[in-house]
């Protein structure tokens, strides 16, 4: 699974995209924890995500919709991680 | 009655009478405070048939109950009147402080009407109100405004006024609060109703206390809520509202080249986290705010500077992503010179790119333009105009009166370009990115307004569970729009009656909690239900107003581009929100006809018969 990151977090990660290797179905919230074991830095998003944002808001699928943490993924879905959409 | 100071000021500026009054106990229960009374307020007294630059037109300053106390985002006042750019209903809500000095002034709030024979200012200081001569500082910008108030009668009076583009009538002007601050009531052209009147400036400030029924229950309720609120808005207070420009372009939600195109490089050169990162200085709370998602900048580079407020992802939307600007210093001084004109920076930014796009296709060119070169991305041109919309020189003449007036003048394909609804340009937030905002954009009373029904916060992160909305809602759905809808859109005629911001929801305050705190504050004990009944019937309100001034289903629409002109690629790639159906669920749920006005029994059941 392709997982692009915008700005802030190509500056925090230092990269644009991560390559993610899913097998089966699995909630939002999980890709989290894996992101996070990826790398530490998601660990605060991942909390972030579950705790503040309870249905989510910085988790774009394919291109179009906002990912809400029980929403189903798997391997053949994009994923792009986005500032929090909210005020404006 | 507690929340309310009781008394309100009527000023005649034609003759100079003024004297206070009170509002009766029934207007305050029916239709709250803000919104809500100033709409009664105008029906009842200046009709819709007023020239909105005549001296029987209203210009309405009303704060809420909730107004000045300890409730979380209540610094908040609402000004009401016929707009002069839309010929509807027109009001708009300010954040800042004056809305809580008006009120500790003694004043709940002040109905303004006639004009003056030379340029005066209001000054209501503790109890007492006099006009007085504002030939001094006529022609001023509205920071300078500020300053010379502050340095004359000390800072505790606070100061709601105009700049030069509202004395110009132009009829993109606003009205601005808290000097280099700005906050401001921006749209429909109120400032430009302020001006006709010669009225430069409400000058308020006291020392009154704002009567609370329950201030132990209010403290509690905070102390609970307050984490939550602070935790949950923490991206707004580190980004602001142009935190969100990144994830609104890929999203496909920013407005781009005029609504043309579906996605943009640009973006990240101007969002909240690269102001953040470059000229951010401070950042700025309304008062009673635990939010403070307000920005402060400050920079000088030589070509462009500034020093107070940072622009909005509104403002970066409209002058940045919609002209294609990719300079964030260029679009903060652009944002700094339309605060201190007074002018609306979302409806300049749409006019801007309007006559981009004019110019581009030749329905303008440099002799029209006065030798500007008005291409895509040019940060010099966009300063030019936005000096000459103020101003009302050179082409700004013709483009201060908004996009509907200039496709009308210019004629042909230009009415192509001009994207507003009912005359008011449409706001950052494409309604091919949530379905839902295109219908709220085509019925909402000022004419395209996102913040009037709000839905699309409900397709981000909000939920509000009173009316059903368990999670978040599907932005592409084409069902289950019509009670929803109109759901929201007397929710958020409550959140601006009461006087408290809509961001509040965001930090995962419900509805109830709200309801909670305007008992406390009042000490009235009313049921949900009722509640919301009192928003329905202050929307409807909006709307008889809009069908006396002619306005009904033929004016619920959207601009063509919007409607049939899918964005080519990005994150709303191909949806075009299906307007037809949800409008028919719409009318259905309000109980209106098919001509988009609301039958005899809905009337009746909400009192407006
Ligand atoms: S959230 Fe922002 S706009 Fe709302 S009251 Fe607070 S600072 Fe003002």
């Amino acid at each position: 699974m392709k997982v692009t990151f915008h700005e802030p977090f190509t500056e925090k990660l230092n990269c644009r995209e991560w390559e993610l290797e899913i097998k089966t179905r699995i909630p939002v919230k999980r890709l989290l924890e894996i992101m996070a074991e990826q790398h530490p830095y998601f660990n605060t998003i991942r909390d972030e995500f579950i705790e503040i944002y309870p249905y989510g808001g910085m988790l774009l699928l394919n291109k179009r919709n906002i990912a809400r943490i029980d929403d189903y993924i798997d391997n053949t879905d994009s994923v792009e991680v986005i500032p929090p959409i909210m005020g404006g | 009655m507690w929340g309310y100071t009781g008394k309100i000021l009527r000023v005649d500026l034609s003759t100079g009478e003024m004297n206070t009054d009170t509002l009766p106990e029934k207007t305050l229960r029916d239709y709250i405070g803000g919104s809500g009374v100033g709409t009664r307020i105008l029906m009842d007294e200046a009709g819709a048939d007023v020239d909105p630059f005549g001296p029987d037109n209203l210009l309405i300053f009303m704060t809420g109950p909730l107004t000045g106390t300890a409730v979380p985002t209540s610094g908040r006042h609402e000004v009401v009147a016929k707009s002069p750019l839309t010929g509807g209903f027109g009001e708009g809500d300010a954040g800042g402080t004056w809305g809580t000095a008006l009120k500790k002034a003694g004043f709940d709030g002040i109905v303004i009407k006639g004009i003056s024979p030379k340029p005066a200012y209001l000054l209501i200081d503790d109890g007492s109100f006099s006009l007085q001569d504002a030939s001094l500082i006529w022609g001023q910008d509205t920071y300078e405004t500020e300053k010379y108030f502050k340095a004359k009668y000390g800072s505790y009076l606070e100061t709601s006024c105009i700049g030069v583009a509202g004395e110009n009538l132009v009829k993109l002007a606003s009205i601005l609060h808290n000097g280099k601050d700005a906050r401001a009531v921006g749209r429909g052209g109120l400032g430009a109703v302020m001006g006709s009147k010669r009225l430069k400036a409400i000058v308020a400030g006291g020392r009154q206390d704002i009567p609370v029924f329950a201030p132990l229950e209010i403290k509690k309720s905070i102390v609970a809520l307050a984490p939550t609120i602070v935790k949950n808005t923490k991206a707004m207070k580190d980004f602001g509202t142009a935190g969100t420009v990144i994830g609104c372009e890929k999203i496909g939600d920013l407005p781009i080249r005029n609504w043309r195109d579906g996605s943009w490089t640009g973006a990240k050169e101007i969002s909240g986290q690269k102001m953040t990162s470059t000229i951010l200085s401070g950042r700025y709370f309304c008062k009673s705010c635990i939010i403070g998602c307000g920005r402060e900048v400050k920079f000088d580079n030589g070509r462009y500077r500034a020093d107070g407020a940072g622009p909005e992802y509104e403002t970066l939307g409209m002058l940045g992503g919609s002209c294609m600007v990719e300079d964030l210093e260029a679009i903060a001084y652009a944002n700094e010179l339309c605060n201190r004109y007074g002018l609306d920076t979302i409806s300049v930014g749409s006019v801007i790119a309007m006559a981009m796009e004019l110019y581009e296709n030749g329905l303008i060119n440099e002799q029209d333009t006065g030798g500007i070169a008005l291409d895509w991305g040019n940060a010099e041109a966009m300063l030019e105009l936005i000096r000459q919309i103020a101003e009302g020189t050179g082409i700004g003449k013709l483009l201060g009166n908004g996009v509907r007036y200039v496709a009308n003048e210019i004629g042909g394909k230009a009415a192509e370009y001009a994207i507003h609804v009912k005359g008011l340009e449409v706001p950052a937030h494409d309604p091919r990115a949530y379905n839902s905002m295109g219908l709220g954009y085509a019925t909402s009373n000022r004419g395209a307004c996102h913040l009037q029904g709000d839905s699309y916060i409900t397709e981000k992160v909000v939920v509000i569970p009173e009316i059903g909305i368990m999670k978040p809602l599907d932005r592409f759905r084409t069902d289950n729009h019509g009670k929803i809808q109109a759901d929201l859109q007397n929710i958020m005629c409550l959140m601006d009656s009461l006087k408290i911001c809509k961001f509040i929801f965001f930090g995962g305050v419900n509805l109830t909690n709200i309801l909670d705190w305007y008992k406390y504050v009042t000490g009235l004990d009313i049921e949900l239900q009722e509640f919301l009944l009192i928003g329905e019937r202050i929307f409807n309100l909006k709307r008889l107003y809009n069908n006396m001034c002619g306005i009904t289903k033929k004016d619920d629409t959207l601009p063509e581009r919007l409607l049939k002109q899918p964005r080519p690629d990005g994150g709303a790639a191909g949806n075009l929100p299906p307007l037809e159906s949800m409008l028919e669920e719409y009318y259905s749920a309000r109980g209106w006809d098919e001509n988009g006005r609301p039958a005899q029994e809905t009337l009746m059941r909400l009192g407006l018969e």
